[in-house]
């Protein structure tokens, strides 16, 4: 059966039996409406859709709930573009009724992302405003809009960016095929797959809405065109590039700029490199891809300038990975390899990223070129390092002691050091770590650069020990040295700010993990850590905002995102946004075994306020030899909330007893162990909570 | 006799190709012959037809003393008389909205509207009297009545429109009557005869107005009087309301609007209200702009 309806006008048509005529029925009040009113009422209506349905009753059903869906989209939409105070509120408050009622929020979710918004933190102030009234479903929403961003940008630029080519065969137009994909609720499961296969996967399900086999063939190819640019690093192909849709900007000034000297050729390219790196932090890939291209043309221009090309683009690649856009780190690696197809550094960095996304069978590949390219000594240690990853620390071990000459090198020297105390060998570890410090305290040449990272190594194992006061001393007293490497500051900065999350001083933690952000704001680990901090001091949706949604492939450390973005969630009482952080992404994971500890914890609290004790104890039996004594007291406090809810007195006792004989003090699992005595399992619920915040660490 | 359905095929301008009565334009060359409706009101059977009962008109209001109302009230319609669309408030605030304002790229995305092609033949019967007027072209139909104020027919729904000469005058065309009524009276069957006369063009609606009214003529009358007769309605029975119907060719944009008043006699719901609320901000803020 078909029918017509018009959303904006709320009402359906139905045909009459052997009639021209149809019946007119309000979707709102039901009411039937008199043919002639209704031809002047609903005639200016220019949103009729045909629909289809098995009988009445269900072409009422989806005319009314199409109606409510739109209504809702329309008054957010009205809200996020500004509307007067009192208004706004009736307006959110309107949204929150039938957010709560008729329609799901992920399908308005879906609605509004439609096309990115032009200022896409226009919803920020307004979700802010929406909870200070209580509406947390519109708030919610408003959130997620502004969450998926940049993930629409990106899509968006690879779209229309596609061949007019790729539209040519279909029945529909590029137009059409977009409302679909979006109205058909496709849009936030597309932009939340991180690979080839995922996109496509998601992909194939929005071709069914297409009604002839030449259109399902046609969007099939299109999907598949789409998730090729999208995922570039899923395969071997290369990167086509596309039509440019973005307007002709000067990246770097006028054309008269463009000439000049040496230095002011590398400003400029300092000065792109940095542009290319905002582009892609802002979804904007195509942008980037265009800005990219113009570098490489400007360096390649002058003889010799691949070197330099190389050189930019593996820069660029570095940024990329500091905001876990791995993605965009491959095609930049891809275009340096062209360049320069045996360029060792390249090689290393391209093995480097394929490890971090856990292709580590690949990374040996590379690496091995790498290793005939010369930078020998690099390439073995990013070998081990392949190793290291996957937990095979002994291993790493012995690869490193393969480099000539290993013994008298301090990098190899820090790095067995580091590899000893990630598998627990804390004792071993700290005697490496101090050889170091005392060879670099001799003025042995070539150690003067590693005192500091074995200092940190030191920290770390103070840390993992519980000593935190210890800790806090060691990263301050290396802040206070001279420090070569910008890049190892940053990495101190952010282990002090850890241990001082962990001491709970979370204002310095804060002020200090903002500096970072300011002075490296592609640094996507520091606003992890920002957000983190934020969720410990209850400023839980600010801190949303420094954990968006993955962009791309999961890469290693990048499971921070998920695992903060989860715990901030659940805090929040949204408990299925939590649950996708939390539980659905526990296997898809790249961490390490003490990580996975982790994410299994936060996955077993999700299970326990859902009181489904038998998964959460599943997952917590999962849980390896634990070196952090904070993390083994939290997983003993895990299994006695399971315990407690379980009224399971006997297990009770004996974790009580394992608890009692820690060496350790944390005040806020002390206050969860109280929590659990009484069944306060509100209480206990804060305090875990807080401690997983701390302890990612 | 001639049919606003199959009407009469012209003769393309730029290219010679014929144009069928119910193309806006060439389908060789793309010219623009013009809204279909009104080509239809202005074959010379049309607009002679109207004429003579224009003339015939002016001559009784003449013999019942009532030249200089006559002339008064023509003029008035000449000059002063628009098109007014009435709507319910949640329509008013959807065509208020625009959503362009919100996103970068969004026309790139979306297209110019997001209306999903229905199938010919339901869409062409949206309207069974529409179908029946207009036949192939009756979903690009919009209605409106004819008035010499901002309001529009009372009763009906919340909000009147009034439309910008400049937005419709090109592409409306007026019936004398609701056309309902209209069909059921002279029993107009689906491409069936239409009777002539009794539709005008933009520059001819003084003459439909006057042909229509002018028995209603008495010495004294106002613009009140006048618009009191124009547009009448007892509220009740819609069908027995009568007004000169407008017939505009596709639809209009927010940019359309001249003003917009508010039925004042309707009782409306929670939802309603706040529709209202917001189309009115969003009129103002439009106001505002232009």
């Amino acid at each position: 059966m078909i029918a017509i309806a018009s959303r904006s006008a709320g009402v359906i048509l139905f045909p009459r039996p052997k009639s021209r005529d149809y019946t007119v029925l309000d979707l709102v009040d039901g009411v039937e409406k008199d043919p002639v009113e209704a031809q002047h009422l609903y005639s200016c209506a220019d949103d009729w859709e045909e629909i289809e349905g098995n009988d009445s009753t269900a072409l009422l059903e989806t005319a009314t709930r199409e109606y409510w869906l739109a209504r809702t989209v329309s008054h957010l939409r009205l809200a996020i573009r500004g509307l007067e105070k009192p208004l706004e509120t009736r307006v959110l408050e309107s949204a929150e009724e039938i957010l709560g009622s008729r329609v799901t929020s992920e399908d308005v979710l879906n609605r509004l992302l439609v096309a990115p918004l032009a200022d896409p933190l226009s919803p920020v102030a307004l979700a802010a405003s929406a909870l200070s009234h209580g509406f947390s479903l519109v708030a919610s929403v408003l959130d997620g809009l502004v969450d998926q961003q940049p993930l629409l940008r990106r899509l968006t630029d690879h779209w229309l960016g596609l061949p007019e080519a790729v539209f040519g065969s279909l029945p529909e137009s590029k137009e059409m095929i977009w409302v679909t994909v979006v109205e058909k609720g496709g849009m936030r499961e597309l932009l939340r797959t991180s690979n080839k296969h995922d996109f496509e996967a998601k992909w194939i399900l929005l071709v069914w809405n297409f009604r002839k086999t030449q259109s399902r063939t046609g969007v099939s190819i299109l999907g598949k065109t789409l998730s090729r640019r999208l995922f570039p690093g899923d395969e071997s192909e290369k990167t086509p590039t596309g039509v440019q849709t973005e307007e002709t900007e000067l990246l770097c000034g006028d054309e008269e700029e463009r000439g000049g000297s040496d230095h002011e050729a590398f400003l400029r390219a300092e000065k792109q490199i940095l542009a290319i790196a905002k582009a892609v932090s802002e979804g904007r890939d195509t942008k980037a891809e265009k800005f990219l291209r113009e570098l490489i043309q400007e360096q390649t221009s002058v003889s010799g300038g691949e070197s330099y090309a190389v050189k930019s683009l593996c820069n660029i690649a570095q940024h990329c990975a500091d905001m876990f856009r791995t993605d965009f780190e491959i095609i930049c690696l891809d275009k340096a390899l062209e360049l320069k197809p045996f360029d060792a550094w390249a090689l290393i960095q391209r093995g480097d990223h394929l490890k971090r996304v856990g292709k580590y069978e690949e990374a040996l590949k590379v690496l091995d070129q790498a290793l005939h390219s010369g930078e020998s000594d690099v390439a073995i240690s990013s070998i081990a390092d392949v190793y290291s990853e996957q937990g095979e620390h002994e291993e790493a071990i012995r690869i490193y002691e393969t480099i000539p000459n290993w013994s008298n090198k301090s990098a190899v020297l820090t790095a067995i050091a580091d590899n000893l105390r990630r598998m627990g060998s804390m004792d071993e570890s700290k005697a490496a770590y101090t050889g170091l410090i005392r060879r670099a305290q001799q003025g042995l040449p070539g150690y003067d650069t590693c005192e500091s990272r074995a200092q940190a190594g030191l920290a770390e194992i103070a840390k993992r020990q519980g000593r935190f006061d210890d800790a806090l001393r060691i990263y301050q007293e290396i802040l206070r040295q001279e420090l070569a490497d910008d890049r190892d500051k940053l990495f101190y900065r952010l282990g002090l700010c850890n241990v001082l999350k962990l001491m709970e001083k979370f204002d310095e933690a804060y002020s200090i993990v903002g500096n970072v952000i300011g002075e490296y704001p592609f640094a996507m680990e520091a606003r992890f850590i920002r957000g983190s901090i934020l969720g410990l001091i209850g400023r839980e949706n600010e801190g949303l905002k420094d954990l968006p949604e993955s962009t791309g492939s999961r890469s290693w450390r990048e499971w921070l995102r998920r695992y903060y973005r989860g715990l901030l969630l659940f805090r929040l009482e949204r408990y299925e946004d939590a649950k996708e952080n939390l539980v659905e992404e526990l296997n898809k994971a790249i961490a390490s075994e003490e990580e996975k500890s982790l994410l299994r914890m936060a996955a077993a609290l999700w299970f326990l306020r859902e009181n489904e004790t038998v998964e959460a104890d599943g997952i917590l039996s999962e849980i390896r030899d634990l070196h952090d004594s904070h993390i083994q007291y939290l997983s003993l406090v895990l299994k006695l909330h399971s315990a407690t809810q379980k009224e399971d007195t006997a297990t009770i006792n004996s974790l009580k007893r394992k608890i009692d004989g820690l060496q350790i003090v944390d005040a806020s699992l002390d206050k969860a162990v109280e929590a659990l005595d009484g069944r306060k399992f509100a209480v206990a619920f804060i305090c875990e909570t807080d401690a997983l915040l701390k302890l990612a660490a | 006799m001639t049919s606003l359905t199959t009407g009469t095929e012209v003769k393309c301008s730029d290219c010679g190709a014929p144009i069928s009565a119910s193309l806006r334009h060439c389908p060789t060359c793309q010219a623009d012959a013009g809204a279909p409706n009104v080509r239809a009101c202005r074959t010379e059977e049309n607009l002679k037809a109207l004429a003579r009962r224009f003339d015939d008109a002016k001559a009784r209001a003449s013999a019942k003393n009532c030249s200089k109302e006559f002339s008064d009230f023509s003029s008035l319609i000449e000059h002063e008389s628009g098109v007014v669309v009435t709507m319910p408030a949640r329509m008013a605030r959807t065509l208020l909205e625009d959503p362009r304002e919100l996103y970068v790229g969004y026309e790139t995305l979306v297209g110019s509207k997001i209306r999903k092609p229905a199938r010919i033949e339901s869409d062409r019967q949206r309207w069974g009297v529409g179908g029946t007027l207009f036949g192939a072209y009756a979903d690009k139909i919009r209605y409106g009545v004819l008035s010499l104020t901002a309001e529009g027919l009372p009763t009906y729904g919340d909000v009147y429109f009034r439309l910008r000469e400049v937005a419709v005058a090109n592409r409306t065309s007026f019936l004398e009557t609701n056309s309902y009524k209209f069909v059921e009276d002279h029993d107009i069957r689906p491409d069936g005869e239409f009777p002539e006369g009794y539709t005008a063009y933009w520059k001819d609606r003084h003459k439909l107005v006057l042909a229509k009214l002018a028995d209603r003529l008495t010495n004294g009358q106002s613009k009140k009087n006048w618009q009191e007769i124009l547009i009448e309605s007892n509220g009740k029975d819609r069908k027995n309301d009568s007004f000169v119907e407008a017939h505009i060719y596709e639809c209009f944009d927010r940019n359309a609007i001249e003003s917009m008043v508010v039925s004042s006699d309707k009782k409306l719901s929670r939802e309603d209200k706040l529709d209202l609320e917001i189309a009115l901000e969003k009129f103002k803020e439009l106001s505002g702009k232009t």
